[in-house]
């Protein structure tokens, strides 16, 4: 149990500190009296925001509860809570410090002892805090809306039993492809080092520049290779998934076409962030960036080399959007106009990104020694900056279509690739 | 020389660390800096570095740290505790990509010459995150000394090494200083035997528990 309580300990201290560097600005205003209240009241929000948004399910099955009639005719509602609970699954977060293997090196005997036995009871307690929630709401739900539809309980259990099977082959699937690592701890245990570091294949190219080379390596691992995946998979299907739904379904070209462009900055930002985040050289080499950057000078050449580096990756996305373009559009001033703002608008959002894990000018050595990841997030930059076209899509597209222009389209975007460009230019130059 | 003016350091609110050190050293100096553990001598050394906030001043051979501080980061290398390398690079890798910060096309023979002494050749091959604690040491020391600085900063640089590529390089190091000039300073926490007639002046960090705050004492040898 000591175990136990020391990781809450640890995960308390964690939380708290976490907050102290992101609201540092703002306690530097009080007194030191004041910060510690002020400190306690933000971890106690934090505590509460945690809790609601483990019980946010209640809320979504209630709402396909009460609106179940509405949805009947398009789709049964046991496949929506079924699709809302797989899809939370397996969008839920794992936060791998948990069984982070080389957490402790100079832990007393007892907490030694109890690492080494406890392990996978602490697996097992973690998942079943991180999952349990969600299959339990997702099981509460079964069973009150079949029995409502006087569905017999033999049938009611079956279908819970399916649903576990598919929560638990989510899950699984999920430790495959991007938490590798916590399956291989449980079986083998926390001090097994044996195969935990990833092979790095070695090519050596002396035509690249060395800092591309490192980044390749540093990505060989699982949570990389499932982007790239996503990426090529998304590339591949999404001219098709437009040209289905345009001549099959009938959607307004409008329509379409807002949301192509509004997901634009928001997916490269999400992918561009997920890329650096499973770079362990981005994770551990940030002092030596640091160092390197003020030594030499040399911000723009690193900022330069990762933007290079991300480009080259996400390609494909830009080349679906302009197949995509070409089935809505053809050959036409339209597609030529919204193919150079979405050009822009991806390489201005990469940019945006990549100057964000390089803004070190304001930061001392100390302060990013343990809390990069704390400096790179920018909430406030992803909503009203990148996240911009999607707050003003449905306005964008309900506009358009009373009008009966697409022009009202081009001029909204053609606004935001010029902000962006603008906003990429003067950002902490 | 090397010139700190009246530097203040604090972590946020707290109290100063430091507050109000003066201190002035000539070329040709090895300088040890000794103190207790967790009494400043890396946040003495991150200061001189250009690494972390402060008040005051440096200067290096009259070059400003806050009015030049490019031109004053040209003349410094700064080993930190955690040495500044590329896991996912092997050494010659680093090697070349610092000779391309500075515009040089391959590496001066003098320190061709101490990788083979040092044994450091026959790892440039291989990984960084592969290599040793002594070998990381090694990488790192090459590293600094690529662009010929003024000012060499050493964090506790030579825990790691075996006995004859410490002295190797502590006869390298020496030899540098004279030659070019130039200025090192070390910290450590004990005096340690190997280095005892490596320096030729100590300062150590104390505390003044009167004013709560660090001072320094200095000292002098002939080397």
């Amino acid at each position: 149990m000591k175990y136990f309580k020391y990781k809450r300990l640890i995960k308390k201290r964690k939380a708290i500190s976490n907050i102290e560097i992101f609201y540092r600005s703002i306690f530097n205003e009080f007194s030191e009296a004041d910060k510690k209240i002020l400190l306690s009241v933000l971890y106690k929000i934090n505590q509460v925001i945690n809790f609601i948004s483990k019980i946010a399910p209640i809320f979504v099955y209630s709402l396909i509860y009460y609106f179940h009639s509405y949805l009947e005719p398009f789709i049964n509602p046991l496949y929506v809570a079924t699709i809302y609970l797989i899809f939370s699954l397996w969008s839920t977060d794992i936060n791998n410090d948990d069984y982070d293997p080389q957490e402790m090196e100079n832990v007393s005997e007892w907490m030694y002892k109890a690492r080494k036995n406890k392990f996978k009871l602490l697996i097992l307690e973690r998942l079943a805090l991180t999952f349990g929630t969600s299959i339990l709401f997702y099981c509460i739900f079964i069973f009150i809306y079949m029995e409502k539809m006087n569905v017999s309980y033999v049938i009611i259990f079956l279908y819970e039993v399916f649903g576990i099977i598919a929560a638990i082959l989510t899950i699984l699937l999920k430790f495959y492809w991007s938490n590798h690592q916590i399956l291989f701890l449980f079986f083998h245990g926390p001090n097994d080092m044996k195969r935990k570091e990833h092979f790095i294949r070695y090519q050596y190219d002396s035509q690249l520049d060395k800092y591309l080379i490192a980044l390749s390596r540093s990505v060989q691992n699982r949570t990389y290779y499932l982007y790239i995946f996503y990426i090529y998979l998304f590339a591949a299907i999404l001219p098709f998934i437009i040209w289905f739904i345009t001549y099959h379904f009938g959607v307004h070209k409008f329509i379409i076409l807002t949301v192509y462009l509004a997901v634009e900055s928001v997916m490269i930002s999400f992918i561009s962030q997920g890329i650096i985040n499973s770079s362990k050289m981005l994770n551990n080499s940030n002092l030596s960036d640091y160092y390197y950057i003020k030594k030499f000078d040399k911000k723009k050449y690193y900022e330069n080399l990762l933007s290079k580096f991300l480009s080259r990756k996400l390609f494909v996305i830009l080349l679906s959007y302009y197949l995509g373009l070409l089935v809505l559009y053809g050959f036409s001033s339209v597609t030529a106009i919204i193919g150079l703002c979405s050009t822009v608008i991806y390489f201005s959002t990469i940019q945006i990104i990549t100057k964000r894990v390089f803004r070190f000018k304001k930061l001392s050595l100390e302060e990013i020694k343990d809390n990069f990841f704390i400096y790179f997030f920018n909430p406030i930059e992803d909503l009203f900056i990148i996240g911009f076209p999607l707050i003003i899509s449905s306005a964008v597209a309900i506009y358009s279509i009373k009008s009966g222009s697409v022009y009202h389209i081009i001029i909204c975007f053609f606004i935001y690739s010029i902000f962006l460009l603008f906003y990429n230019f003067l950002k902490e130059r | 020389m090397l010139e700190l003016i009246n530097i203040k350091k604090r972590y946020g609110d707290s109290a100063y660390i430091f507050d109000g050190i003066n201190l002035k050293i000539d070329k040709k100096s090895i300088v040890e800096l000794l103190g207790e553990n967790g009494i400043g001598k890396s946040t003495l050394l991150n200061t001189i570095g250009g690494m972390t906030k402060f008040e005051g001043d440096i200067k290096l051979n009259g070059i400003s740290l806050k009015d030049n501080f490019k031109k004053y980061m040209e003349g410094v290398s700064l080993i930190g505790n955690t040495p500044f390398l590329y896991e996912y690079l092997t050494p010659s890798e680093t090697i070349d990509m610092i000779l391309s910060f500075l515009n040089k096309k391959r590496l001066d023979e003098t320190l061709g010459a101490l990788m083979e002494e040092i044994g450091l050749h026959k790892y440039k091959d291989t990984l960084t995150r592969e290599l040793s604690l002594g070998t990381r040491q090694k990488l790192s020391l090459i590293l600094a000394l690529l662009s010929s600085p003024d000012l060499i900063l050493l964090d506790e640089p030579f825990v790691n090494l075996d006995v004859r590529s410490r002295k190797v390089i502590l006869d390298f190091l020496k030899n540098y200083v004279v030659q070019n000039k130039a200025i090192l300073i070390y910290a450590t926490h004990s005096t340690d035997i190997y280095l005892s007639d490596f320096s030729n002046k100590t300062i150590r960090l104390r505390r003044d528990d009167l004013f709560d705050k660090v001072v320094l004492e200095s000292g002098t040898r002939e080397i």
